[in-house]
């Protein structure tokens, strides 16, 4: 597949990192991010906490649209560069809204999907290879032809994507993305994003719905108030404090139950599913 | 059928210039209702009789205003309301046979830089916009008990409870569509290319035909 | 006692397929009606007929034997409160305390004497320090938490909430479910559409579960959760927790296992529950 950016993330790091839109408070402060080519991220944690800034600063919204200070280092693939310099990067970010519907700028689907590369100046016959290539890859090739304002929530969630994917960002961020969709349409949603996700791709995804992404990611940072509290692998985050994943996550119940019983029982609290829990603590008694 | 957006803005331009230049009744009626017409094969028949019926408050408004400061002179009073009426069905045609991406394309092959092409279609993309974003608004505050549904009075009383948040809305709109403009790197000074090419087909010539026989007959009649 | 009642109500928009077929049911007093179904089974579109936003195309609804399509939706909202998803919709007011005084002007309970009445609601809230804000400039959950307010001041009968746990972290998340039984103690009734499945089941006393415009099932979260043939309807996904009850239950001689859960609201009473089960199990 064709890439568009100029070069390639394979790691970026940002020490000591701030951002703060006014002078008393600071949506993030002195965090420590590093996010490696080829990881899925999962950022959660409080409304406020600044999940949302370091996204928004990450695809140049930040200070473009909403006017703040930043400070901290920035190390990508190793070297220290500038914020300035930074910003040349900012083609390499694919970022994805909340409400998918604010992201559509064409009438129809395929003028939708054709807009960023019709924007990069590439002949049509390319355009058109491209749509083609990713309306196959995400399912979407009968609603080309349809108004995007006709689509479901799902249908649009999904066109939205395939927009930011045409252009093929190895860097992808999702802000909520498809929140308010239902169980089947986020599946379906969250399941293509994670067939696009390979070595050369990295995810980011911002959440608070935990039982759907939880699967679909390698790391986990929990952040609060701006701090990072928690990052940890995700085979790992049932074993981190328990009380962190209370305060800050909406955790499913199986997992507010589960981890105490399983702690109660002397067991390691790994598992994603009932089943997994009940073979589990059934073990451990039949022993 | 929809004409070639460069059609269409020709059209549009031709026939407005027209409508200002004709002062003979039999004539305008008849450009008034050949734009009826028009309007006709693009909008359903609901929509027209809607729009038309609407258009009565204005057309009447414009009646008593020139009634009272102008002129008394029937004919007078006749052209202007044609006039009206006749641009009113014009417009709407041209929102309705005019898709707002192909109007971008139409004004660049006029030579118009590309920047300012976007931003007339933006306009355009807009409108429906803050169409349904009103009704939203209307139906958010109706439903907390601001009475906007109890009669002209009282929705006069409490229209800031939409006009207020519409405004700040717009504004947070137009933000964050710029936003995602952004999120597909969007730079409106890049060269830029099209997926489907403008093509002039049968039947924009057959356009672009009438509207000039048409035009002749006018000045030359 | 006061009650809602939906009689045969049908709906569908001009000339397309109907989005509601005749459905039946009743929201009483201090009770919590939760509606589940996909998007696009007419959630939404039951909420808005319920406040008179839509008139059905057939049937009636009732609010205490009285038919509310006579009314105006702005005339109904003092008795059947409606919360949009996006809370901001509701705002027009220059300060939080304004939005709170407007709610109150058009509530039924003409108490504008009582001063303290505002500040009481706005701490209720925790909404007191910030009463001088633009409602625009609060954050997500400082906005939901006014919209709950505007809700509550309004003193109606009946409260319907549109996916209010849509996009909310967890201190909103408690603050919301503590505000919805609040109001059902209080002798209120709920509607609440979500599909949120965990937050209905452990908030709401009766499941509604609209599948393609008819109810395909109404009763309480016990017999939803024990009727197994709605497990499987793969449009409304079960919180693994009750899949795992269900694997308990099969282990044990009695199966009132999930229905004793359901009686249990702390954290500790449902840890300890399970505990129990599981040393019955071991011996």
């Amino acid at each position: 597949m064709s890439t568009y950016s100029k070069s390639s993330i394979k790691s970026l790091e940002l020490r000591d990192f701030s951002i703060s839109y006014s002078k008393h408070s600071n949506a993030i402060s002195n965090a420590h991010f590093t996010f490696l080519q080829g990881k899925s991220y999962l950022l959660t944690g409080t409304t406020a906490s600044g999940k949302s800034s370091l996204l928004r600063f990450l695809k140049g919204f930040i200070p473009l649209f909403y006017p703040a200070t930043i400070t901290g280092e920035i190390l990508l693939n190793g070297s220290q560069i500038s914020i300035e310099e930074f910003w040349e990067y900012q083609g390499c970010f694919g970022f994805l809204f909340q409400d998918p519907a604010l992201q559509t700028v064409g009438s129809t689907v395929e003028k939708d999907l054709a807009f960023g590369l019709e924007n990069k100046g590439f002949p049509s016959s390319h355009i058109q290879n491209r749509i083609m290539e990713i309306s196959q890859e995400l399912g979407i090739e009968e609603l080309l032809e349809r108004k995007t304002s006709t689509l479901s929530g799902g249908e649009i969630s999904l066109v939205s994507l395939a927009s930011i994917l045409i252009l093929n960002p190895p860097f992808l961020l999702l802000d909520e993305f498809a929140a308010f969709l239902d169980y089947p349409a986020r599946k379906k949603v969250l399941r293509a994003i994670k067939s696009h996700q390979d070595e050369k791709h990295t995810v980011v995804i911002v959440s608070h719905q935990l039982e759907d992404t939880l699967d679909l990611v390698d790391e986990i940072i929990v952040m609060d108030k701006g701090e990072i509290v928690l990052h940890t692998a995700r085979t790992q985050i049932l074993e981190a404090n328990y009380s962190i994943l209370q305060n800050y996550l909406n955790l499913p119940e199986i997992f507010r139950l589960g981890i105490p019983l399983c702690e109660k029982q002397g067991v390691k609290p790994v598992f994603r599913s009932a089943k997994e829990l009940y073979s589990l603590l059934r073990r451990e008694n039949i022993e | 059928m929809k004409p070639d957006p460069r059609v269409a803005i020709l059209h549009l331009i031709g026939f407005f210039i027209i409508i200002f230049l004709e002062t003979r009744i039999g004539w305008l009626t008849f450009i008034m209702l050949m734009f009826l017409v028009f309007y006709l094969t693009e909008a359903s028949y609901r929509k027209v009789l809607y729009v038309t019926l609407l258009l009565l408050i204005p057309s009447v408004i414009i009646l008593i205003l020139n009634i009272l400061f102008v002129s008394q002179d029937s004919d007078y009073l006749i052209v202007i309301l044609i006039r009206f009426w006749g641009l009113a069905w014009l417009f709407n045609w041209f929102l309705y046979a005019v898709d707002p991406d192909l109007l971008t394309q139409a004004l660049v092959s006029y030579k118009i830089p590309y920047k300012y092409a976007w931003q007339v279609s933006l306009a355009y993309r807009f409108l429906p916009m803050f169409q349904e974003e009103s009704l939203q608004l209307y139906n958010a505050q109706i439903s907390r008990g601001i009475p906007l549904d109890r009669g002209m009075i009282s929705r006069l009383r409490f229209i800031s409870s939409i006009i207020i948040p519409l405004v700040v809305m717009s504004q947070d709109k137009s933000n964050r569509f710029a936003e995602a403009l952004t999120a597909r790197d969007w730079d409106p000074d890049s060269p830029k290319a099209f997926l489907n090419p403008l093509k002039m087909e049968k039947n924009d010539w057959l356009w672009i035909s009438s509207t000039i026989i048409i035009f002749l007959m006018i000045i030359l009649l | 006692m006061n009650n809602l009642s939906y009689f045969n109500v049908g709906f569908y928009y001009n000339a397309g397929m109907p989005i509601l077929k005749k459905i039946s049911f009743e929201v009483l007093s201090s009770q919590i009606v939760g509606i589940l179904g996909s998007n696009g089974s007419g959630k939404t579109t039951l909420l808005r007929l319920s406040n008179g936003l839509l008139k059905p195309t057939s049937g009636t609804i009732y609010l205490n034997q009285e038919s509310i399509h006579k009314f105006k939706t702005s005339q109904l909202a003092n008795r059947i409160h409606t919360t949009f998803q996006f809370s901001r919709l509701h705002f027009y007011c220059s300060s939080v305390n304004e939005e709170i005084l407007q709610s109150l002007h058009f509530s039924r309970n003409k108490k504008e004497n009582d001063h303290d009445l505002p500040s009481e609601i706005l701490s209720l809230f925790s909404l007191l320090e910030l009463q001088y804000r633009h409602p625009y400039s609060l954050s997500g959950g400082e906005q939901q938490r006014l919209s709950l307010a505007i809700a509550y001041a309004s003193n109606a009968d009946f409260f319907l909430f549109d996916e209010p746990t849509a996009n909310i972290d967890r201190p909103s998340r408690l603050f919301l479910a503590d505000f919805i039984i609040k109001l059902r103690n209080q002798g209120k009734g709920v509607l609440i559409a979500s599909h949120d499945v965990e937050f209905q089941l452990n908030v709401c006393d009766k499941i509604l579960v609209l599948n393609n415009g008819i109810i395909q099932f109404f009763g309480t979260p016990q017999e939803f959760l024990t009727s197994a043939e709605y497990l499987k309807h793969d449009f409304i996904c079960i919180p693994e927790i009750y899949h795992f009850l269900e694997l308990l239950e099969k282990d044990k001689t009695t199966s009132k296992l999930i229905e004793n859960f359901f009686t249990l609201s702390s954290t500790s009473e449902r840890l300890f529950l399970i505990e129990k089960s599981l040393e019955e199990i071991k011996s």
